[in-house]
């Protein structure tokens, strides 16, 4: 019961402070270019006032056009129940929950999708097209990125296998975890449309991905979108402080099953992950503000590589458990 | 067993009141309708009543022909597969009773009769226990489905090249039984299959390799999937529900039953399954979304299907072989589920595009566009059918991949493990390549022909749809609805066929054995219910979400306005994404596999002409045979043409040489 409060905790937490990112992403790269910048909360008040907008719907679009954020937005966040916070468990797990979070993922993507081709624009094909180009492309590479992760730690749910990373596991093993971690940050690039991949300040045709295809999109639709891409990149960064700060398990109880410590350890379990995923924001905004964004052709190199360092990781790591 | 036999007869009874009123083609059509309904229905009785008693039943008739035994068995392996044949085709067979005036009147009666002998002869290759008699009953199988497609177009294309290629499938088979029967000296499968057990075959890796050619032509593996795409599209409707639908599993079928016949399976056939599985699903996949019509992108997406069935099968056979019997429980559970949930999204798919092109003229997408205005019913129905058979949960094509990613990866969950792993992880990448593109070409496929503006004129000016088509809905509902209710109770469907998925491990090896109820069978029934749960809660979610957003909207006042249009002085439909702007990029980045050709026109002039630009992808698979195979045929063949000159002297001089030789011979014999 204690750990199904604290999981449900680490669920709204994730709820709540996943705009967050988008402000210190915008906040860093602002300040490596000298500015002081937006305030760090400007994200959750652009949602506010998109939801008190009036919508403008093209002429063309139809039912598909209201449907697709709100099952956007359901998508994800039924994702977030999947995903555990620093070594407690998610609010729903089950063996082979990573494959079902996929699946989520999966139809997030085709709820932006299709709207876009919705309105009848040329801009929006395009980045249809090329989103469903290169998120095809990053799925094979997520899949073997899940089966290496599932080979180390043993588990096919996520709350196993980031429960696996243990101090012990990255002192015998952080090779391993380091490769899988760079490959995770380029998929997780790719799949949030964020540069090297897409420019999400700009809406050129030539950096156009995710973007545009929100483009028609205003009000509380417009919102919707803007706080699932943000949860969206809130789940990435759970998975990838999951790899990169070993935390043990938090007992909530002690031996004799008194509840000393109250929900301290959690607690402080809970802190240090979401510090790190806001350092995981803090990488992003450096690479933003360090890089400009890959020709298109490059996008399935970058992806590639992130396939080649997901093998390395899985041969580093194939010959650990025996014939 | 008796009710086979009946079921079977309806089926004739039908095929001959066809003949019996082909004065009357409206007639004709009915009767045989009736029939094909009603045998449908007996059979999908049939079907469910085996599995669910996991009975087995042989039975010999006498046989005029000198080889071979009339022995037809019916054992749960063969119901499982006559489910969806039988489902489908009481489908079909009242929309060929309601649609029969669609057709070319002295046609139709043909077309009635081969219908019940296709649907007869897929029930009768089913159950066919003798190697002679599956080879003919197969023939008759593999020749019906011409003759279904030849109404508006006698010299089709399409009806040649699946003539042709069904023929060089034919001939592998003709090996395969032949090696078998010789050695074994019977040609019933019970024989074969105890010689194998008892003597074991001396090429057992040939016979597999015969009956994987021989199979693969009609599952639609690369390099034999060219027919998919050139037949699928000239078929009528009711003929393409059960073709498309269902008569790539026979090949499914005969493979498992020709992996029993040989016996013990050793690893390397799993490998090469495997890779035949992989590489048919992603050329399919990519050959999928460069197609330019829905029907060929329907008939390519066949071909990946079956190629993710394969995958999921020479995975099982490498799991039985390395003993992980929890990962062959969820490949053979997530083979057989795949191929009912394909059976439902790809008939569901083919009725919708039948319908665009009854309704628009055209199925060429690039014409397409906006009928999710004109037809909100066929939109409806073709967004579940599309996002189903782009594996999207909370559909049911998710929950057959699902089963399959989770075997994959099932094998990491243990302690030791061997170099097996390594053939896993790449069948897990591999199916998650052929998910991904899959997801693209069918969000290209919705997108571009239900979405957006109209493209071409013909479709802006469409009139109301006929009563005839409209009422289509009924069927395009009923299976569309089976793709969703289908994930809430897959839990209990996989239950329901455990016994076959028993069986079907023990058809793959004899040392594939399954539990029933051990931790071999609980494992994935847990998954699936708390999947079943999961996508509840998904369900619960987005509802939420959706009435929060349909409350703001109710205070809101929304306004129409045009599409962001970056101050273009004459925005329109034409701007929009076409097909081939959609996947250029795609085509593009996966130039070695699909070869596409290019010819842009250089515009040189000031005040141009107007000029046409092409973007091809031919397949390349097809000319490949044709300059391998057929070329060569046809220039032997010239060779004798040299022989046939018509001059009658030389024709008797011809005579007299033969004479001579076998003058000359006889004497020497003497």
């Amino acid at each position: 019961m204690a750990s199904l409060i604290c999981s449900f905790c680490n669920f709204l937490i994730g709820l709540v402070l996943a705009p967050l990112l988008m402000g210190i992403i915008i906040r860093v790269k602002a300040k490596v270019a000298g500015r002081t910048g937006k305030p760090l909360l400007q994200p959750y008040y652009d949602l506010v006032k998109l939801i008190k907008k009036e919508p403008v719907y093209p002429a063309t679009t139809t039912w598909v056009f209201t449907l697709g954020p709100v099952i956007t937005t359901g998508a994800t966040i039924t994702a977030l129940t999947l995903v555990p916070v620093g070594g407690t468990t998610s609010l729903i797990n089950f063996s082979g929950d990573a494959f079902v979070l996929l699946g989520l993922f999966g139809i997030s993507r085709l709820a932006i999708m299709l709207p876009a081709l919705d309105t009848g624009s040329a801009f929006e094909g395009m980045g249809t097209a090329r989103e469903a180009l290169f998120s095809a492309l990053v799925e094979p590479v997520f899949m073997l990125f899940m089966g290496v992760f599932a080979y180390y730690t043993h588990s096919l749910s996520l709350t196993g296998m980031i429960g696996g990373v243990t101090l012990n596991a990255w002192g015998s093993a952080w090779p391993f975890f380091l490769l899988l971690a760079i490959a995770l940050y380029f998929i997780m690039l790719t799949e949030n449309a964020r540069i090297p991949v897409d420019d999400p300040t700009t809406h050129l045709e030539l950096t156009m991905i995710h973007e545009v295809m929100i483009l028609d999109h205003s009000g509380p639709e417009l919102a919707l979108y803007e706080y699932s891409a943000a949860l969206k990149m809130w789940i990435f960064g759970l998975i990838f402080a999951g790899l990169i700060v070993p935390l043990a398990e938090p007992h909530l109880f002690t031996a004799d099953g008194d509840f000393a410590n109250g929900f301290l350890p959690v607690a402080i379990n809970t802190a240090a992950t979401v510090l790190s995923v806001f350092f995981m924001a803090f990488l992003i905004g450096i690479t933003e503000s360090t890089m400009a964004r890959l020709r298109l052709e490059r996008v399935p190199q970058l992806i590639s590589l992130a396939g080649v360092f997901v093998a390395l990781a899985g041969l580093t790591v194939w010959r650990l458990y025996g014939i | 067993m008796q009710l086979l036999f009946i079921h079977i007869a309806i089926f004739c009874l039908g095929g001959l009141g066809a003949i019996v009123f082909h004065k009357r083609p409206g007639q004709a059509a009915a009767v045989a309708s009736v029939c094909a309904g009603a045998g449908s229905l007996a059979g999908l009785g049939l079907a469910l009543s085996v599995i669910s008693l996991q009975t087995s039943s042989l039975m010999t008739f006498a046989y005029p022909l000198p080889l071979g035994l009339a022995q037809f068995k019916l054992d749960p392996l063969a119901a499982f597969f006559l489910a969806p044949i039988s489902a489908i085709g009481f489908i079909a067979s009242i929309l060929l009773y309601r649609e029969r005036s669609l057709f070319t009147q002295n046609y139709l009666w043909k077309f009635s009769f081969f219908f019940c002998l296709l649907l007869a002869s897929l029930s009768l290759v089913l159950t066919a226990a003798d190697a002679m008699l599956f080879l003919l009953l197969w023939e008759i199988m593999s020749v019906c489905p011409f003759f279904l497609m030849r109404d508006k177009n006698k010299a089709a294309y399409g009806a040649w090249l699946y003539l042709i290629i069904a023929h060089l499938g034919v001939l592998p088979l003709f090996f395969f039984f032949g090696l078998m029967s010789v050695e074994a000296g019977t040609t019933t499968f019970a024989a074969l299959a105890s010689h194998a057990l008892l003597t074991g075959w001396s090429a057992p890796g040939l016979l597999f390799c015969l009956a994987l050619i021989g199979f693969a032509a009609k599952m639609g593996l690369f390099p034999l999937h060219g027919w998919m795409p050139e037949a699928y599209p000239i078929l009528p409707t009711p003929a393409v529900l059960v073709i498309a639908g269902t008569m790539s599993n026979m090949g499914i079928y005969g493979l498992v039953r020709g992996i029993n016949l040989i016996g013990m399976p050793q690893n390397w056939w799993g490998i090469i399954l495997m890779a035949a599985g992989a590489v048919s699903g992603l050329i399919g996949i990519y050959f999928a979304f460069v197609q330019p019509n829905i029907k060929r992108i329907l008939g390519y997406s066949s071909s990946e299907n079956m190629g993710i069935i394969c995958l999921a099968l020479g995975a099982a056979i490498l799991a039985s072989n390395n003993g992980h019997y929890t990962a062959l429980a969820l490949f053979t559970g997530g083979a057989l589920l795949h191929i009912w949930n394909h059976s439902l999204y790809k008939s569901l798919l083919y009725l919708g595009a039948n319908t665009i092109e009854r309704v628009a003229g055209s199925t060429r997408i690039s014409q397409l566009g906006g009928l999710a205005k004109k037809m909100p019913n066929t939109a409806i129905t073709m967004a579940v059918g599309c996002a189903a058979i782009a594996a999207v949960p909370p559909f049911n094509g998710f929950i057959s991949e699902l089963l399959l990613f989770i075997g994959f990866a099932d094998v990491f969950q243990l302690e030791q493990s061997n170099d097996s792993v390594l053939y896993f992880w790449l069948g897990l990448a591999a199916l998650g390549a052929i998910g991904g593109f899959a997801l693209f070409c069918f969000t290209r496929l919705y997108g571009i022909v239900f979405l957006g503006a109209p493209r071409s004129r013909h479709v802006e000016d469409m009139g109301p749809i006929d009563s005839i088509t409209a009422s289509r809905k009924h069927f395009l509902a009923v299976l569309a609805a089976g793709c969703i209710l289908f994930t809430l109770v897959s839990p209990l469907l996989y239950t329901y066929f455990a016994p076959v998925q028993q069986y079907l491990a023990l058809q793959l090896s004899p040392t594939g054995y399954l539990p029933k109820d051990a931790t071999g069978m609980g494992y994935p029934v847990t998954i699936l219910w708390w999947v079943a749960g999961s996508m509840l809660l998904l369900s619960l979610i987005t509802l939420a979400v959706f009435v929060w957003h349909r409350r703001l909207r109710a205070t809101q006042n929304a306004r129409q306005g045009i599409t962001w249009d970056c101050a273009y002085s004459n925005p329109g439909p034409r701007i929009q994404y076409t097909g081939g702007s959609f996947s250029h990029t795609g085509m593009i980045a996966l130039h070695p596999f699909l070869h596409s050709s290019r010819d842009v026109p250089v515009i040189t002039e000031i005040f141009a002409q107007p000029t046409r630009a092409t973007l091809e992808t031919r397949d390349w698979t097809i000319s490949a045979w044709g300059r391998g195979l057929f070329a060569l045929v046809q220039s032997l063949a010239a060779v004798s043409k040299k022989f046939q000159h018509g001059y009658i002297n030389l024709y008797i001089l011809y005579v007299l040489i033969a004479l001579i030789v076998t003058l000359i011979w006889t004497l020497g014999k003497m």
